[in-house]
Protein backbone atom coordinates (compact mmCIF):
# COMPACT_ATOMS: atom_id res chain seq x y z
CA UNK A 1 0.00 0.00 0.00
CA UNK A 2 1.83 3.26 -1.09
CA UNK A 3 1.37 6.42 1.10
CA UNK A 4 0.72 9.52 -0.19
CA UNK A 5 2.58 12.12 0.53
CA UNK A 6 2.40 15.41 0.67
CA UNK A 7 5.34 17.28 1.91
CA UNK A 8 8.17 18.50 -0.37
CA UNK A 9 11.59 16.51 0.77
CA UNK A 10 13.07 19.50 2.28
CA UNK A 11 11.43 22.73 3.71
CA UNK A 12 14.89 24.84 4.06
CA UNK A 13 12.81 28.26 4.56
CA UNK A 14 10.65 27.06 7.48
CA UNK A 15 13.42 25.79 9.49
CA UNK A 16 15.86 29.15 8.72
CA UNK A 17 12.34 30.87 9.85
CA UNK A 18 12.13 28.77 13.23
CA UNK A 19 15.70 29.47 14.00
CA UNK A 20 14.90 33.11 13.49
CA UNK A 21 17.44 33.31 10.25
CA UNK A 22 20.24 31.50 11.63
CA UNK A 23 22.21 30.42 8.58
CA UNK A 24 25.12 29.19 10.30
CA UNK A 25 22.71 27.36 13.26
CA UNK A 26 20.68 25.65 10.47
CA UNK A 27 23.85 24.18 8.80
CA UNK A 28 25.67 23.60 11.73
CA UNK A 29 22.02 21.24 13.16
CA UNK A 30 21.95 19.87 9.06
CA UNK A 31 25.77 18.46 9.71
CA UNK A 32 24.27 16.68 12.97
CA UNK A 33 21.61 15.48 10.93
CA UNK A 34 23.68 14.34 8.41
CA UNK A 35 25.96 13.13 11.52
CA UNK A 36 23.69 10.72 13.28
CA UNK A 37 21.34 9.74 10.50
CA UNK A 38 23.31 6.52 9.20
CA UNK A 39 23.19 5.63 12.63
CA UNK A 40 19.86 6.70 13.62
CA UNK A 41 18.42 4.49 10.24
CA UNK A 42 21.24 1.33 11.09
CA UNK A 43 19.28 1.15 15.09
CA UNK A 44 16.01 1.32 13.52
CA UNK A 45 16.60 -1.45 10.84
CA UNK A 46 18.11 -4.05 13.92
CA UNK A 47 14.99 -3.56 15.91
CA UNK A 48 13.04 -4.23 12.72
CA UNK A 49 14.70 -7.34 12.17
CA UNK A 50 13.95 -8.14 16.09
CA UNK A 51 10.40 -7.14 15.23
CA UNK A 52 11.11 -5.12 18.42
CA UNK A 53 7.92 -2.18 18.07
CA UNK A 54 8.65 -0.42 21.44
CA UNK A 55 11.84 0.00 20.18
CA UNK A 56 11.29 0.56 16.34
CA UNK A 57 8.90 3.29 17.67
CA UNK A 58 11.24 5.20 19.96
CA UNK A 59 13.82 5.48 17.44
CA UNK A 60 11.53 6.60 14.60
CA UNK A 61 10.34 9.12 16.92
CA UNK A 62 13.60 10.33 18.10
CA UNK A 63 14.29 10.68 14.15
CA UNK A 64 11.32 12.53 13.66
CA UNK A 65 12.47 15.05 15.97
CA UNK A 66 16.26 16.16 14.60
CA UNK A 67 14.26 15.56 11.14
CA UNK A 68 11.87 18.02 11.51
CA UNK A 69 14.32 20.61 13.58
CA UNK A 70 16.26 20.44 9.68
CA UNK A 71 12.64 20.48 8.25
CA UNK A 72 13.42 16.90 6.37
CA UNK A 73 10.06 17.02 5.95
CA UNK A 74 9.34 13.68 3.96
CA UNK A 75 11.35 11.98 6.64
CA UNK A 76 9.35 13.08 9.07
CA UNK A 77 5.98 11.72 7.23
CA UNK A 78 8.05 8.48 6.87
CA UNK A 79 8.62 8.46 11.03
CA UNK A 80 5.04 9.46 11.67
CA UNK A 81 3.99 6.00 9.62
CA UNK A 82 6.52 4.23 11.35
CA UNK A 83 5.12 5.33 14.70
CA UNK A 84 1.99 4.07 13.21
CA UNK A 85 2.72 0.82 11.91
CA UNK A 86 4.80 0.08 15.27
CA UNK A 87 1.67 1.13 17.35
CA UNK A 88 -0.46 -1.05 15.40
CA UNK A 89 2.26 -4.82 15.29
CA UNK A 90 1.71 -4.58 11.75
CA UNK A 91 5.83 -5.54 10.83
CA UNK A 92 5.10 -5.66 6.88
CA UNK A 93 4.07 -2.16 7.07
CA UNK A 94 6.63 -0.77 9.60
CA UNK A 95 9.05 -2.71 6.51
CA UNK A 96 7.71 -0.59 3.89
CA UNK A 97 7.93 2.46 5.49
CA UNK A 98 11.27 1.91 5.97
CA UNK A 99 12.29 1.43 2.81
CA UNK A 100 10.22 4.67 1.89
CA UNK A 101 12.34 5.76 4.77
CA UNK A 102 16.08 4.98 3.61
CA UNK A 103 14.63 6.43 -0.09
CA UNK A 104 13.90 9.92 1.83
CA UNK A 105 16.97 9.41 3.71
CA UNK A 106 19.15 9.11 0.37
CA UNK A 107 17.54 11.63 -1.07
CA UNK A 108 17.54 14.20 2.21
CA UNK A 109 21.17 13.50 2.12
CA UNK A 110 22.54 14.40 -1.04
CA UNK A 111 20.36 17.58 -1.31
CA UNK A 112 22.00 19.00 2.29
CA UNK A 113 25.22 17.72 1.32
CA UNK A 114 24.87 19.58 -2.25
CA UNK A 115 23.50 22.66 -0.29
CA UNK A 116 26.57 22.57 2.32
CA UNK A 117 28.91 21.98 -0.34
CA UNK A 118 27.54 25.40 -2.14
CA UNK A 119 26.87 27.45 0.76
CA UNK A 120 28.90 26.82 3.78
CA UNK A 121 28.97 29.77 6.10
CA UNK B 1 18.17 32.32 35.75
CA UNK B 2 19.49 28.57 35.91
CA UNK B 3 17.92 26.63 32.61
CA UNK B 4 17.73 22.84 32.12
CA UNK B 5 17.44 21.50 28.81
CA UNK B 6 16.55 17.56 28.93
CA UNK B 7 16.64 15.96 25.17
CA UNK B 8 18.28 12.77 24.20
CA UNK B 9 18.34 14.13 20.45
CA UNK B 10 21.32 15.81 20.34
CA UNK B 11 19.89 18.01 16.93
CA UNK B 12 17.06 19.13 19.63
CA UNK B 13 19.67 20.04 22.15
CA UNK B 14 22.10 22.29 20.12
CA UNK B 15 18.50 24.03 18.71
CA UNK B 16 17.26 24.73 22.09
CA UNK B 17 20.43 25.57 23.78
CA UNK B 18 21.40 27.96 20.78
CA UNK B 19 17.59 29.69 20.48
CA UNK B 20 18.55 30.54 24.43
CA UNK B 21 22.29 31.60 23.83
CA UNK B 22 21.62 35.30 24.77
CA UNK B 23 18.85 35.31 27.09
CA UNK B 24 21.30 35.30 30.07
CA UNK B 25 20.39 32.27 31.50
CA UNK B 26 22.95 29.49 32.93
CA UNK B 27 22.54 26.62 30.79
CA UNK B 28 22.20 22.82 31.70
CA UNK B 29 22.13 20.51 29.09
CA UNK B 30 21.15 16.70 29.83
CA UNK B 31 20.97 13.71 27.66
CA UNK B 32 18.73 11.52 29.61
CA UNK B 33 16.14 11.61 32.94
CA UNK B 34 18.42 10.33 35.54
CA UNK B 35 20.75 12.77 34.42
CA UNK B 36 18.39 15.77 34.82
CA UNK B 37 17.32 14.60 38.27
CA UNK B 38 20.59 15.10 39.25
CA UNK B 39 20.54 18.50 37.72
CA UNK B 40 17.57 18.82 39.55
CA UNK B 41 18.41 17.79 43.17
CA UNK B 42 21.06 20.31 42.99
CA UNK B 43 21.04 22.50 46.04
CA UNK B 44 20.26 25.07 43.45
CA UNK B 45 17.64 23.74 41.56
CA UNK B 46 17.02 25.29 37.69
CA UNK B 47 14.19 26.91 38.09
CA UNK B 48 13.12 26.91 33.87
CA UNK B 49 13.09 23.19 32.86
CA UNK B 50 12.86 22.04 29.31
CA UNK B 51 11.74 18.14 29.26
CA UNK B 52 12.04 16.33 25.97
CA UNK B 53 8.59 13.60 26.80
CA UNK B 54 10.82 10.70 25.50
CA UNK B 55 14.14 10.96 26.95
CA UNK B 56 15.74 7.40 28.28
CA UNK B 57 15.70 6.77 31.71
CA UNK B 58 12.98 8.53 33.52
CA UNK B 59 10.51 10.18 31.01
CA UNK B 60 9.91 13.98 30.73
CA UNK B 61 6.42 13.70 32.14
CA UNK B 62 7.42 11.06 34.99
CA UNK B 63 10.29 14.16 36.20
CA UNK B 64 7.89 16.59 36.27
CA UNK B 65 5.51 14.42 38.94
CA UNK B 66 8.53 13.98 41.08
CA UNK B 67 9.18 17.81 40.75
CA UNK B 68 5.89 18.58 41.53
CA UNK B 69 5.80 16.22 44.67
CA UNK B 70 9.37 16.86 45.90
CA UNK B 71 10.01 21.00 44.95
CA UNK B 72 7.31 22.53 46.80
CA UNK B 73 8.54 25.82 48.27
CA UNK B 74 10.21 26.91 44.96
CA UNK B 75 9.01 24.99 42.19
CA UNK B 76 10.50 25.72 38.82
CA UNK B 77 8.63 26.38 35.54
CA UNK B 78 8.22 22.82 33.87
CA UNK B 79 7.97 22.88 29.84
CA UNK B 80 7.51 19.64 28.10
CA UNK B 81 8.89 19.23 24.49
CA UNK B 82 7.52 16.68 22.11
CA UNK B 83 7.03 16.33 18.45
CA UNK B 84 3.61 14.72 19.12
CA UNK B 85 0.95 17.07 19.68
CA UNK B 86 -1.81 15.09 20.36
CA UNK B 87 -4.62 16.84 22.47
CA UNK B 88 -4.58 13.69 24.78
CA UNK B 89 -0.85 13.96 25.25
CA UNK B 90 -0.64 17.81 26.11
CA UNK B 91 -3.40 17.28 28.93
CA UNK B 92 -1.37 14.30 30.11
CA UNK B 93 1.71 16.54 30.57
CA UNK B 94 -0.25 19.64 31.93
CA UNK B 95 -2.02 17.30 34.64
CA UNK B 96 1.22 15.66 36.01
CA UNK B 97 2.54 19.50 36.35
CA UNK B 98 3.79 20.48 33.54
CA UNK B 99 3.54 24.76 32.99
CA UNK B 100 3.50 24.44 29.56
CA UNK B 101 4.23 22.56 26.07
CA UNK B 102 6.16 22.88 23.32
CA UNK B 103 5.98 20.91 19.74
CA UNK B 104 9.36 20.01 18.02
CA UNK B 105 10.48 21.25 15.62
CA UNK B 106 10.84 24.60 17.70
CA UNK B 107 10.11 28.08 16.71
CA UNK B 108 12.74 30.58 17.84
CA UNK B 109 9.69 33.20 17.81
CA UNK B 110 7.56 30.78 19.58
CA UNK B 111 10.15 30.11 21.90
CA UNK B 112 11.14 33.48 22.78
CA UNK B 113 7.02 34.14 23.52
CA UNK B 114 7.08 31.26 25.99
CA UNK B 115 10.41 32.03 27.61
CA UNK B 116 9.34 35.50 28.24
CA UNK B 117 5.73 34.14 29.99
CA UNK B 118 8.31 31.89 32.02
CA UNK B 119 10.36 34.84 32.81
CA UNK B 120 6.82 37.03 34.18
CA UNK B 121 5.33 33.55 36.19
CA UNK B 122 8.61 32.81 37.51
CA UNK B 123 8.93 36.64 38.95
CA UNK B 124 5.32 36.67 40.24
CA UNK B 125 6.08 33.81 41.86
CA UNK B 126 9.44 35.21 43.86
CA UNK B 127 7.57 38.10 44.47
CA UNK B 128 5.14 35.61 46.40
CA UNK B 129 7.48 33.69 48.06
CA UNK B 130 9.08 36.37 49.80
CA UNK B 131 6.32 38.29 50.43
CA UNK B 132 5.00 34.74 52.76
CA UNK B 133 8.72 34.51 53.85
CA UNK B 134 8.43 38.10 55.70
CA UNK B 135 5.29 37.27 56.99
CA UNK B 136 5.89 34.41 58.24
CA UNK B 137 8.98 36.40 60.16
CA UNK B 138 6.65 38.94 61.21
CA UNK B 139 4.40 36.37 62.73
CA UNK B 140 7.09 34.07 64.96
CA UNK B 141 10.10 36.88 64.83
CA UNK B 142 10.39 39.81 66.63
CA UNK B 143 11.33 42.31 64.21
CA UNK B 144 13.53 44.95 66.02
CA UNK B 145 15.47 42.00 67.53
CA UNK B 146 15.29 39.02 65.36
CA UNK B 147 14.64 36.63 68.24
CA UNK B 148 10.98 35.15 68.53
CA UNK B 149 8.27 37.00 69.31
CA UNK B 150 6.02 36.71 72.94
CA UNK B 151 3.09 34.49 71.10
CA UNK B 152 6.16 32.15 69.49
CA UNK B 153 8.19 31.91 72.59
CA UNK B 154 5.15 30.75 74.50
CA UNK B 155 4.24 28.16 71.94
CA UNK B 156 7.80 27.19 71.94
CA UNK B 157 7.94 26.80 76.14
CA UNK B 158 4.91 24.50 75.79
CA UNK B 159 6.98 22.44 73.14
CA UNK B 160 9.34 22.46 75.73
CA UNK B 161 7.54 21.07 78.58
CA UNK B 162 6.33 17.98 76.31
CA UNK B 163 10.10 16.99 75.70
CA UNK B 164 11.38 17.34 79.28
CA UNK B 165 7.90 15.22 79.86
CA UNK B 166 9.76 13.04 77.36
CA UNK B 167 12.90 13.34 78.94
CA UNK B 168 12.11 13.41 81.86
CA UNK B 169 14.16 16.34 82.63
CA UNK B 170 13.85 19.46 83.91
CA UNK B 171 12.39 23.00 82.83
CA UNK B 172 14.14 26.37 83.63
CA UNK B 173 11.82 29.09 82.77
CA UNK B 174 13.81 32.87 83.14
CA UNK B 175 12.94 36.30 82.72
CA UNK B 176 15.19 38.71 81.92
CA UNK B 177 15.20 42.65 82.26
CA UNK B 178 17.87 44.84 81.09
CA UNK B 179 18.07 46.70 84.06
CA UNK B 180 17.73 51.08 84.48
CA UNK B 181 16.76 50.27 80.36
CA UNK B 182 14.33 53.62 81.33
CA UNK B 183 17.09 55.65 81.84
CA UNK B 184 18.97 54.35 78.60
CA UNK B 185 16.19 55.24 76.32
CA UNK B 186 15.46 58.50 78.30
CA UNK B 187 19.12 59.39 78.63
CA UNK B 188 20.96 58.37 75.01
CA UNK B 189 17.87 58.12 73.11
CA UNK B 190 15.61 55.93 71.72
CA UNK B 191 17.55 54.83 69.00
CA UNK B 192 20.62 53.94 71.17
CA UNK B 193 18.10 51.86 73.31
CA UNK B 194 17.14 49.86 69.93
CA UNK B 195 20.74 48.84 69.98
CA UNK B 196 21.02 48.13 73.40
CA UNK B 197 18.64 45.57 73.50
CA UNK B 198 19.81 44.12 69.71
CA UNK B 199 23.20 43.66 71.57
CA UNK B 200 21.72 42.60 74.24
CA UNK B 201 19.81 39.38 72.38
CA UNK B 202 22.23 39.10 70.29
CA UNK B 203 24.57 38.34 73.02
CA UNK B 204 22.10 36.17 75.03
CA UNK B 205 21.76 33.94 71.96
CA UNK B 206 25.03 33.41 71.54
CA UNK B 207 25.67 32.39 75.38
CA UNK B 208 22.59 29.79 74.98
CA UNK B 209 22.63 26.45 73.41
CA UNK B 210 21.15 26.13 70.08
CA UNK B 211 18.02 24.30 71.22
CA UNK B 212 17.32 27.20 74.38
CA UNK B 213 14.27 29.00 73.35
CA UNK B 214 14.95 32.85 73.84
CA UNK B 215 12.57 35.58 72.96
CA UNK B 216 11.54 39.00 73.53
CA UNK B 217 8.58 38.92 75.86
CA UNK B 218 8.02 42.63 75.89
CA UNK B 219 9.87 46.33 76.51
CA UNK B 220 13.06 45.21 77.77
CA UNK B 221 11.95 41.53 79.20
CA UNK B 222 13.18 38.41 77.50
CA UNK B 223 12.39 35.06 77.83
CA UNK B 224 14.41 31.72 78.37
CA UNK B 225 13.66 28.01 78.34
CA UNK B 226 15.79 25.41 78.92
CA UNK B 227 15.91 21.65 79.39
CA UNK B 228 18.23 21.31 82.03
CA UNK B 229 19.47 17.43 83.28
CA UNK B 230 20.64 18.57 86.59
CA UNK B 231 19.63 21.22 88.63
CA UNK B 232 23.15 22.73 89.11
CA UNK B 233 23.27 23.46 84.50
CA UNK B 234 20.93 26.45 85.52
CA UNK B 235 23.20 28.61 87.97
CA UNK B 236 25.46 27.86 84.96
CA UNK B 237 23.74 28.58 82.10
CA UNK B 238 22.23 31.91 83.73
CA UNK B 239 25.28 32.84 85.62
CA UNK B 240 27.33 32.62 82.14
CA UNK B 241 24.31 35.03 80.36
CA UNK B 242 23.99 37.68 83.59
CA UNK B 243 28.35 37.69 83.05
CA UNK B 244 28.15 37.69 79.55
CA UNK B 245 25.77 40.91 79.59
CA UNK B 246 27.95 42.50 81.92
CA UNK B 247 30.94 42.32 79.98
CA UNK B 248 29.77 42.61 76.85
CA UNK B 249 30.93 44.99 74.36
CA UNK B 250 28.57 47.46 73.40
CA UNK B 251 30.36 48.87 69.84
CA UNK B 252 28.62 52.29 70.38
CA UNK B 253 30.56 55.11 70.57
CA UNK B 254 29.80 55.63 74.15
CA UNK B 255 30.48 53.36 76.53
CA UNK B 256 26.88 52.24 77.56
CA UNK B 257 27.05 50.08 80.75
CA UNK B 258 24.44 47.18 80.70
CA UNK B 259 23.65 44.66 83.16
CA UNK B 260 20.56 42.15 83.75
CA UNK B 261 18.57 41.20 86.55
CA UNK B 262 16.99 37.24 85.82
CA UNK B 263 14.65 35.42 87.59
CA UNK B 264 14.62 31.70 87.08
CA UNK B 265 11.68 29.17 87.79
CA UNK B 266 13.20 25.59 87.75
CA UNK B 267 10.40 22.94 87.52
CA UNK B 268 9.45 19.10 87.08
CA UNK B 269 7.65 19.67 83.96
CA UNK B 270 3.96 16.99 84.07
CA UNK B 271 1.10 16.62 81.85
CA UNK B 272 -0.59 19.77 84.24
CA UNK B 273 2.58 22.21 83.52
CA UNK B 274 0.84 25.65 82.65
CA UNK B 275 3.21 28.48 80.37
CA UNK B 276 1.67 31.03 82.51
CA UNK B 277 2.38 29.67 85.89
CA UNK B 278 6.03 28.87 85.02
CA UNK B 279 6.10 32.53 83.90
CA UNK B 280 4.30 34.25 87.08
CA UNK B 281 6.74 32.69 89.02
CA UNK B 282 9.74 33.30 86.96
CA UNK B 283 8.12 37.05 86.89
CA UNK B 284 8.05 36.96 90.88
CA UNK B 285 11.82 35.82 91.24
CA UNK B 286 12.68 38.62 88.74
CA UNK B 287 11.12 41.42 91.13
CA UNK B 288 13.12 39.48 94.04
CA UNK B 289 16.46 40.08 91.83
CA UNK B 290 15.58 43.52 90.99
CA UNK B 291 14.71 44.33 94.86
CA UNK B 292 18.11 42.90 95.45
CA UNK B 293 19.85 45.69 93.71
CA UNK B 294 19.89 44.48 90.53
CA UNK B 295 22.30 42.51 88.03
CA UNK B 296 21.58 39.24 90.03
CA UNK B 297 19.93 35.77 89.70
CA UNK B 298 16.96 34.69 91.73
CA UNK B 299 15.81 31.21 91.47
CA UNK B 300 12.50 29.61 92.93
CA UNK B 301 12.06 27.32 94.20
CA UNK B 302 15.38 28.09 96.16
Amino acid sequence: MERETTHVLWDREGAYNRLLNDEALLQKMMQMFLDNVEKAMSVLESALSQKDFVSIKAHAHKLKGSASAVGALRVVDDCIAIEEAADANDIDRVESEISLLKNDISDIQLTMIDYLNHNTT
Amino acid sequence: MKVLIADDDEVSRLTLSSLLEGYGCELHVTKDGHEAMAVINQTEAPELIFLDWNIPGINGVEITSLIRQNLIDSPPYVIIVSSNNKKEQIIEALAAGADDFITKPIDGLFLRAKYAVAERILRVQDRLINTNKMLEKLAYYDELTGVMNRRAGIVAVDIEIERCIRKNELLAVALLDIDHFKHINDFYGHPEGDKVLKQFSKHVQQTLRPYDVLCRYGGEEFLIAACLKKRDESELLFERIRSTVENMDMEFNQAIDVTTSIGVCIHQPSEHSKVANLIKQADEALYEAKGAGRNKIVTVPD
